[in-house]
């Protein structure tokens, strides 16, 4: 027990490299909420109902953003320990394996030949298709900052400036992000307990007599 | 191709739907993103690191059943591997 709670050597002589698991946390919050942001973007923009597959997507995408976010949130108290880094990294490899999975599960249901997938395409591939790649990719890259913990995951991280502010600031987008799919999907699934398979419309406005 | 049990019938691996769910309620969608962001709290807050992985994995949990609920086919699909 003692050993993942110590500090992790190797990193004190190079101060500027061992806050780069600190800054990728940032990053790995703020991406995977602005996925679910673009997801948002189709819904309203393009009035596009994310369907039952996609609403479970966002879910996981925002697991992963809340992983990272344990790594930020331990940083802006000015310190991090290992078992930190590990609790934090280890809940986003988990969701994004979730996401993963889900995503190949949709991506499946659409794959014969003439299928045209649910939703439209975007920049050539489906959401669902470029979540699969995204979650995958994510996998990777929690492998590969792991495999440089010894540079890379200072203990001690400043609790001022650019630090603390953009820190701050990815937890709170993660939290408006929560609260604006909270808002979405209540609207579209109303007080029904499933959403439908292919949603053509926000039930809630129709249960409480609003439209017709 | 795709199973089009619409949300009127009981479909799923896990969960079925009764009859008695007639009494207005959040959905499981709408009750799973509020789990999100009470874990969202207890993390920026504070809390404690058991009640933020109690949370975290109650979600994860639920978020698992309800991916379930919306597999109504096989995994397989009927293709070839």
């Amino acid at each position: 027990m003692a050993s993942t709670t110590a500090a992790l050597r190797g990193a004190e002589g190079a101060p500027l490299l061992g806050k780069v698991q600190y800054w990728f946390a940032c990053l790995f919050a703020v991406g995977w909420t602005g996925i679910v942001c673009a997801g948002l973007g189709v819904q309203f923009i393009s009035w596009d109902y994310p369907c039952p597959l996609c609403v479970v997507q966002r879910m996981f995408m925002l697991l992963a953003a809340l992983g990272a976010g344990v790594i930020v949130r331990k940083g802006m108290t000015g310190s991090i320990s290992g078992r930190d880094y590990m609790m934090g990294w280890g809940l986003s490899l988990v969701a994004c394996i979730g996401g993963g999975f889900t995503a190949w599960r949709q991506t499946m249901l659409h794959i014969l030949p003439g299928d045209k997938g649910y939703g439209d395409p975007v920049l050539g591939l489906h959401m669902y298709v470029w979540a699969w790649i995204l979650f995958m990719a994510s996998v990777v890259a929690i492998g590969i900052v792991m495999a440089l913990a010894h540079l890379t995951a200072d203990r001690e991280i400043p609790t001022s400036g650019a630090y603390w502010i953009l820190g701050r600031t990815a937890l709170w987008f993660v939290g408006l992000i929560i609260a604006v799919n909270l808002v979405a999907v209540f609207f579209e699934e109303g007080f029904n307990w499933f959403l439908p398979d292919d949603p053509t419309r926000y039930e809630f406005f129709y249960q409480v007599g609003i439209l017709d | 191709m795709v199973p089009s049990v619409g949300f009127g019938l009981p479909s799923g691996v896990l969960l079925r739907r009764t009859a008695a769910c007639s009494v207005a309620s959040a959905g499981m969608d709408t009750l799973i993103f509020g789990g999100l962001l009470a874990t969202w709290l207890v993390l920026y807050r504070q809390r404690g690191r058991t009640l933020l992985l109690v949370g975290w994995w109650v979600v994860f949990g639920a978020v698992a059943l309800l991916l379930s609920h919306h597999i109504t086919s096989s995994l397989g699909l009927g293709l070839s591997y």
